[in-house]
């Protein structure tokens, strides 16, 4: 197994390959780096959750990505198989079909940033497309570099979503937007310890410690929650809310990749401007 | 004599006490220097700690001791009422049937729930009681058939629920949170509005204790007529709207209904008077205690565990050591048997068997093209296509097989119509086994988790012995089942509430997907089905002589512990194997060998056959609806077994007792 992603890349730069992606964040780089993969596990919920960017049409939907169609993954002769540490319990099963490589990005314990950019990095190399990668690296540096500029009156920040009008999760330290935060040298107000995923659950009197900095909320929220706030003491009385610091966000997928961190800095400075 | 009536009431002390103390620990550094008006009276907005206090510290405390109460007391009157001490919110299907509500308003009709949270799940679990009331209704109220009915419409809601989280799971986190039960409170709306529901059920509740008092003299009192079937009909309308509210508010608090009951009798409090009221206080004690804790335990780690799965986490254990400790003495469970139609053996099976080589023709030659569309397969696209259909129909089928016969063998053994792998909890040890494996290994083989599942599934075997040793009837191995069923889905509550993604995996398994399996995998399941199929044979004899109850068995010669001992082992090694390809929520050993009796294969080889036979056909239309049914997405197989039998269950069920009403 060693030495097949260079037999694979070999290949690839021969001829387009057949790509059958079974992660959202490396199908973003994908498309940026214009290799689309022909088959994408839960298409339709695409636009709901990675939005950016737009999937192109005839990307065959492979189910879930927690059991993936083998039959049509069979049908569809992939040519290579991207997959993440996550799935690497079928990885038997998925080699029987096609090479399969997997990327280690989240849940490392460690920022995702460098993961992302050894993907991306990777990625261009393996299909022949390392001249786009860099573009696309370069691409987003610039971004983050203008969104910078325009963010800088911001001061302190959280983002959480809506679990339920009582269950919160704040992002922070070891999570994607953390990462562009950083770079926009905004600094996160939630200073609570977070898991291994960038995240930490919370109850709405947590968000005291928000104080009157900045709240973003992201989509999807449950539909029983915004009518809940209004009528909420506590949440009436969190400084934040009396300064009408609040402001909600569209989504941005959460376990992503570079198109992820410029959605995430472009979607803050609109919200504010 | 005097001792041992205020001990009940000394422990009942007791427990309040350890309620305040972990109260005090955990609220004081937070309250400290605030005076009690300045607790009770609105504070302003700029003195946050005082914002704290006020709209969430203290709410919560209030709605764990309310929750708690309520459920004490719902628990204790299902209990009574059903007069089965395993009655209670989780084995009657009420949660399950709420959790199903929420998750189907969350993605469909998002307005109802915009409109009222309250009234989609109370929708849910009275909808999921009626069901069970009209099986019930329609049996007497027969304790044996209520449970049954119950755990059949809790797992069917149960399953559909895992079917539409591993569709959507981006959208339901809140699902799994709800499921958890989080105590978390933002102001007082939630105890305000559901106190005065829960004080006027408690008051019509204890209005009904006198004529309940009339119920516990059982069959006897029947003569009193329709008037005590109402009160029997309306104290359950007051249990199952005390789980409503409650349910509804916080979402499930595992366990605790059946918990409550439970240690009330096991600490002494026998008269049901003195019951009513402690079951109710010590739910309350616990659930304060067990949320406290949770809260301390948070703020130390920064890490948010949902109270009610904690809540499952904690009391299964402490009612096994109980049950363990004391020769609790239950009300026994009536035996329902019902009188069935013996039909002619050979036709029946020789049918079950056609429908299967049909399902599995189907599920080989059958499936769908890249677009989509129907398509029967043939020659090099067979030949493609065939190493995956192939391995997934046998493990699946054999699982069955094995499911079924574990199951058959149990509900013989045992004498009691409710056993089963799934229901003993031997489906659960595997489980747990399997998720040790799966969190400590970072790449866990088959053989790492067959050893784990078995051990698991071993390791309830001997529990089973420890507690079989003196007991005589089976409701101590149906507790202990229980009990550990609670523990399990607690424990994958709180690793689904936590986000980590594998979660959904593991869901995808318990759901029973065949997903994982390889070849390998499918001829050793075939390989033990088959080893089954023949150990089974060598028991017939036994079984049917442990069928005729134990006394009975003892008096023919056939030596007891030794017949039992390996009848158990060999149940516990099928149900172990079964469980790995299809995960521990089909209960297909449950349902298999009721089918197989209402379809008139009744006693012996034919109904052992029969069994087996079933779990098959079960399991092989299962994998083709699931694999083709809502393509390109792959339902798991286990679950859409639970889908299939579920109705079937309950039609022959009400068609048996048409039967009955007959002779």
């Amino acid at each position: 197994m060693a030495f097949a992603p260079t037999l694979v890349a070999a290949r690839g730069r021969a001829a387009g390959m057949r790509v059958v992606c079974l992660d959202y964040g490396l199908a973003q780089t994908l498309i940026e780096i214009g290799s689309p993969p022909v088959g994408l596990i839960d298409t339709p919920s695409w636009t709901d959750w990675a939005i950016e960017p737009p999937l192109p049409p005839g990307i065959a939907n492979m189910g879930s990505a927690h059991e993936v169609n083998m039959e049509l993954l069979q049908l569809l002769k992939p040519d290579i198989i991207l997959s993440t540490p996550f799935l690497e319990w079928v990885r038997p099963q998925l080699e029987l079909i096609a090479p399969v490589k997997s990327f280690p990005i989240h849940a490392l314990g460690s920022s995702p940033y460098p993961h992302i950019l050894t993907a991306t990095r990777e990625l261009g190399n393996l299909l022949g497309r390392a001249a786009e990668a860099e573009a696309l690296i370069d691409r987003t540096e610039t971004e983050l570099r203008a969104a910078k500029e325009k963010a800088r009156h911001l001061g302190k920040i959280a983002v959480m979503t809506f679990l339920d009008a009582r269950n919160l999760r704040l992002y922070g330290p070891g999570g994607n937007f953390q990462d562009v935060l950083d770079r926009l040298g905004i600094e996160n107000a939630w200073k609570r310890p977070t898991n291994e995923w960038g995240y930490s659950d919370a109850s709405m009197a947590d968000l005291i410690d928000v104080g009157d900095n900045w709240l973003f909320y992201m989509d999807p929220v449950p539909p029983d929650v915004i009518a809940s706030l209004s009528g909420s003491p506590l949440w009436q009385s969190m400084p934040f809310v009396a300064k009408g610091r609040v402001q909600r966000m569209e989504s941005v997928l959460m376990f992503g990749t570079l198109p992820s961190m410029t959605r995430f800095a472009r979607l803050l400075v609109k919200a504010i401007a | 004599m005097t001792r041992s009536k205020f001990k009940p009431w000394l422990w009942t002390l007791l427990l309040w006490l350890a309620a305040l103390i972990v109260t005090v620990i955990n609220l004081a550094p937070s309250l400290k220097g605030m005076g009690f008006v300045e607790l009770v009276s609105t504070p302003s907005p700029e003195d946050s700690r005082a914002v704290l206090a006020h709209y969430s510290l203290l709410p919560r405390l209030a709605i764990a001791c309310i929750s708690g109460f309520a459920l004490g007391l719902s628990g204790m009157l299902f209990q009574h009422v059903l007069r089965n001490p395993l009655a209670s919110p989780s084995t009657l299907g009420v949660e399950a049937g709420a959790q199903l509500a929420l998750g189907v308003a969350m993605l469909w009709f998002p307005a109802l729930l915009g409109w009222d949270r309250d009234v989609t799940t109370a929708l849910g679990g009275f909808a999921a009681m009626g069901i069970v009331s009209i099986v019930a209704w329609k049996f007497n109220f027969q304790p044996v058939v209520v449970i049954l009915a119950g755990m059949v419409t809790g797992l069917y809601c149960t399953a559909l629920v895992t079917l539409i989280v591993l569709m959507n799971d981006h959208y339901l986190a809140g699902l799994f949170i709800w499921g958890g039960g989080s105590l978390n409170q933002n102001d007082w709306r939630q105890v305000t509005s559901l106190l005065p529901k829960i004080a006027l059920s408690t008051l019509i509740a204890f209005l009904l204790v006198r004529q309940l008092t009339l119920l516990s003299l059982g069959e006897a009192a029947q003569g009193l007529g329709v008037k005590l079937q109402f009160v029997r009909a309306g104290a359950f309308a007051v249990a199952v709207a005390l789980t409503t509210f409650v349910v509804s508010a916080v979402g499930i608090i595992g366990f605790l209904g059946l918990a409550a009951p439970a240690i009330a009798r096991a600490i002494g409090a026998r008269r049901i008077g003195d019951r009513m009221i402690l079951a109710p206080l010590i739910g309350a004690a616990l659930l304060v205690i067990i949320d406290q804790l949770v809260q301390i335990y948070g703020t130390r780690t920064g890490i948010a565990l949902p109270t009610g799965a904690v809540t499952a986490l904690v009391g299964a254990p402490a009612l096994l050591i109980l049950m363990l400790r004391r020769a609790v003495p239950l009300q026994s469970t009536t035996e329902g048997r019902s009188i069935l139609v013996a039909s002619r053996h050979q036709g029946v099976l020789l049918a079950i068997l056609l429908l299967l080589l049909v399902a599995a023709f189907m599920t080989l030659f059958v499936g769908r093209d890249v677009n989509g569309a129907w398509a029967s397969q043939s020659g090099a696209m067979l030949e493609q296509l065939l190493p995956w259909r192939l391995p997934r129909l046998v493990a699946a089928t054999s699982a069955g097989v094995m499911l079924a016969l574990a199951g058959s063998m149990l509900q013989r053994l045992t004498g009691n119509a409710m056993a089963s792998p799934e229901v003993l909890g031997v489906s659960a040890g595997t489980a747990f086994g399997l998720l040790c494996v799966l969190y400590m290994a970072t790449e866990p083989t088959y053989l790492g988790r067959l050893t784990g599942g078995f051990s698991g599934g071993a390791a309830v075997l001997v529990l089973l012995f420890l507690m079989g040793g003196n007991a005589k009837t089976g409701n101590r191995f149906l507790i202990l089942g229980v009990s550990l069923g609670a523990l399990l889905t607690s424990l994958v509550s709180i690793i689904l509430a936590s986000g980590d993604p594998r979660a959904i995996s593991l869901i995808s398994w318990m759901a029973g997907s065949t997903y994982g399996v390889n070849a390998t995998t499918a001829v050793i399941s075939l390989a033990f089905a088959l080893v089954g199929i023949g150990g089974v044979m060598l028991f017939v004899r036994p079984l049917q002589q442990f069928a005729l109850g134990e006394i009975s068995a003892h008096s023919r010669g056939v030596d007891i512990r030794i017949a039992r001992l390996m009848i158990l082992g060999f149940s516990a090694l099928l149900t172990a194997i079964g469980t790995l390809v299809v995960g521990p929520l089909s209960f297909v050993g449950l349902m298999a060998p009721h089918l197989a009796q209402r379809l008139g294969l009744i006693r012996g080889a034919p109904h052992l056959a029969g069994s087996a036979l079933i779990g098959a056909l079960l399991m092989a239309v299962a994998d083709f609806i699931g694999r083709t049914g809502y393509f390109p997405w792959q339902l798991p197989s286990g679950l859409i077994a639970t889908l299939l039998g579920g109705p079937v269950f309950a039609v022959l069920l009400l068609h048996s007792r048409r039967q009955i009403m007959q002779h």
